[in-house]
């Protein structure tokens, strides 16, 4: 088995163990959900509240969005110096990480979709008025794989984005990190506004309207670009040790 | 197998590694000595790829090890690595550590987790100081790796289990040789586990060579002072001591067989110095670095 | 036994305890001798310090070698040993006792009295 190999392995032995855990609190959450709103009244419900609409699998995004970023993060507090402490190369690294993103996001896609299939019938079920317009989705009309697909580009580009900061976190500490983006964001703020104002625009579209070949190319540019970034940074960081 | 060229590498203004030069053959197991902060877990650590030179080069078998997985499957490092073990379960360290080095032999592993009588199922950072050491030690011995550095190796163990440590060294050594780098402080207790000893001195290369070519160049030399100006004069000695009407000159040069010859007739006593002393004469000037 | 601590090189001393064994009969010709490995055992030492040993007493024609069976005394080893000792007991150990006895003033006919009285004068 050549060091890719044995990285790409290494590496999902993380992700097997984080997949686990995420499936069991997504789908635990939503059982709660489904057993306290059968149980309560309209005015305390768990889920995605819209007037009277209601979606308890929907809130799995907020649950899924914080796991990514941990997990992005501690990649890089964890699996990183064991990695190279086992002598793997950052290169080899930062493939495997890509890899087992793709696989992760993908995985917790599935499950999402599914989950959020069934949301509507068991919500109508429990006697309430299912929520189905999600703005990326709709799951009275959407092919569930078109569901799956938009989600795991979501997470994905999300979790792109978390490796690169998480790489920066590693390679120049908190304090750095927070003044060097704080830096920039005033910089960007005095010098053109606009550019701040349109990238959060984008952002808030990109969330609450369906995947188009045009916001499609820019997800992707931005996967691959937030990954190339990390690997950047990634590629001449010293591993933390005790200097003797 | 093991090519250093002149190595350079600072830390901000302080220059750790100066123009590092270092050459290692196959095979054979290396001490590295030094003072505290002269350099030695940064030579080790860049020559295993985790931190990165600022110039010079580090080959092994003619290859540039960092970024080259090709040179780094051959190498395993162990060293306090505290940090990043803590949350881990020594059990799953093992494994990660099965799949990272392509020659790692598991019933060694196990043997050697029962001669320690070590919990694998332990959290590391619910271990021992000397546990944790020994997590580290089970992975470098049964990594197999052709390189087998060791930094510290001896950090929080008692002396029970160091003994057994540089017994299952030695013994896998015989069986299956590579080569191993152990730095260590204990150096009398270890002398006798190195082929060849390196020591480092600011920031360079003061000394490599055979240990048992380098102890013998290292003798005391105790007499009357008007039958040593004759020595004191054309070798390098190391310490003088003064010990009512003798002299205790602390020599590391040659001495040719006449030489002796006459010293002994003039009532010069000879002795060997001990590794370790030998050590702290060579390097007592060393100005250690507070706090890295 | 090994001194590990004392001024003699440790494979020297390794030579010269098998060299013991052999005047001894502990090891007689064609036995084997320990190898590297039991000697870094037992002393926790180097494997190739016992080695530089070995070759040594090969050298001198003491022991020889079996290819991938190890070392074994050789044939007239002991005689061997004999003679290079001998050799040394007038070389350094006499000169030694001569030394010291000039030290302490004790004439050469005390020295001849001595060895014509110890043992029955031989």
């Amino acid at each position: 088995m050549d060091s890719s190999k044995r990285m790409i392995k290494f590496q999902n032995q993380w992700v097997k163990k984080s997949l686990t855990s995420i499936w069991i609190i997504m789908i635990t959450l939503d059982l709660l959900g489904y057993a306290v709103n059968y149980y309560s009244s309209k005015t305390s419900s768990m889920g995605l509240v819209n007037d009277d609409l209601l979606s308890v699998a929907g809130a799995n995004t907020l649950v899924i969005g914080i796991f990514l970023v941990t997990y992005g993060i501690m990649v890089y507090y964890e699996n990183f110096p064991i990695a190279i402490g086992f002598s793997a190369t950052r290169g080899d690294f930062c493939k495997a990480v890509i890899i087992s993103n793709i696989i992760m996001c993908l995985a917790i896609a599935v499950v999402f979709g599914l989950l959020m299939y069934i949301d509507r019938f068991i919500v109508s079920a429990i006697g309430r008025q299912p929520m189905v317009e999600f703005g990326i989705f709709n799951t009275a009309e959407d092919n569930i794989l078109y569901i799956i697909f938009s989600m795991f580009i979501l997470f994905l580009t999300l979790i792109s984005l978390v490796n690169f900061v998480g790489s920066l976190l590693y390679k120049v500490g908190w304090i750095k990190f927070l003044i060097g983006y704080l830096a920039i964001t005033i910089l960007v703020k005095l010098y053109n506004n606009s550019i701040w104002v349109n990238m959060w625009d984008n952002l808030r579209k990109t969330l609450t309207t369906r995947i188009t070949p045009i916001s499609l190319i820019y997800l992707l540019i931005t996967i691959f670009t937030s990954y190339i970034l990390g690997y950047l940074v990634i590629k001449r960081t010293n591993i933390k040790c005790i200097k003797n | 197998m093991l090519e250093v060229k002149n190595l350079n590498k600072s830390y901000g203004k302080n220059q750790v590694l100066t123009n590092v030069n270092l050459t290692l053959e196959e095979n054979k197991i290396y001490g590295l000595l030094g003072r505290n902060g002269v350099g030695k877990t940064t030579l080790l650590n860049i020559i295993a790829g985790q931190i990165v030179k600022d110039s010079g080069e580090v080959k092994l078998h003619n290859q540039d090890v960092f970024e080259n997985s090709k040179a780094m499957e051959d190498i395993c490092i162990v060293e306090d690595r505290g940090a990043a073990f803590g949350e881990q379960n020594v059990n799953r360290l093992f494994e990660l550590a099965k799949i990272m080095y392509k020659d790692w032999d598991e019933e060694y592993k196990n043997y050697l987790v029962s001669q320690f009588s070590l919990d694998t199922k332990k959290k590391y950072k619910k271990l021992s100081r000397g546990y944790q050491t020994i997590v580290g030690l089970i992975i470098g011995l049964a990594s197999r790796s052709s390189l087998t550095i060791f930094d510290e190796p001896s950090l929080g163990l008692d002396a029970v289990f160091r003994y057994k440590f540089y017994n299952l060294l030695l013994g896998d050594y015989g069986k299956n040789p590579r080569t191993i780098i152990i730095s260590t402080h204990l150096i009398d207790e270890v002398s006798n586990l190195f082929e060849d000893i390196i020591i480092l001195s600011q920031g360079e290369v003061m000394i490599k060579g055979e240990t048992h070519m380098l102890l013998k160049k290292a003798n005391f030399l105790s007499g009357k002072e008007e039958n040593l100006l004759k020595i004191i004069d054309s070798k390098k000695v190391i310490s003088r001591e003064e010990f009512g009407k003798t002299i205790i000159l602390g020599i590391f040069d040659d001495l040719t067989q006449d030489e002796i010859h006459d010293l002994k007739s003039n009532g010069v006593e000879i002795s060997q110095i001990p590794l370790q002393k030998l050590f702290v004469y060579l390097t007592e000037k060393d100005t250690v670095k507070v706090g890295i | 036994m090994l001194d590990l601590s004392s001024d003699k090189s440790i494979y020297i001393q390794i030579a010269e305890s098998i060299e013991n064994d052999i005047l001894l009969g502990n090891l007689k010709e064609e036995d084997q001798a320990p190898s590297t490995n039991q000697f870094a055992k037992v002393y926790q030492i180097n494997p190739a310090t016992a080695g530089k040993g070995l070759s040594l007493l090969v050298e001198e024609g003491v022991l020889y070698k079996k290819r991938g069976l190890g070392m074994f005394v050789a044939k007239g080893a002991k005689r061997k040993i004999l003679g290079k000792r001998q050799k040394t007991f007038f070389t350094e150990i006499l000169p030694e006792i001569m030394a010291e006895a000039e030290r302490l003033e004790i004439p050469t006919d005390g020295l001849i009295k001595f060895f014509k009285d110890y043992k029955g004068g031989k």
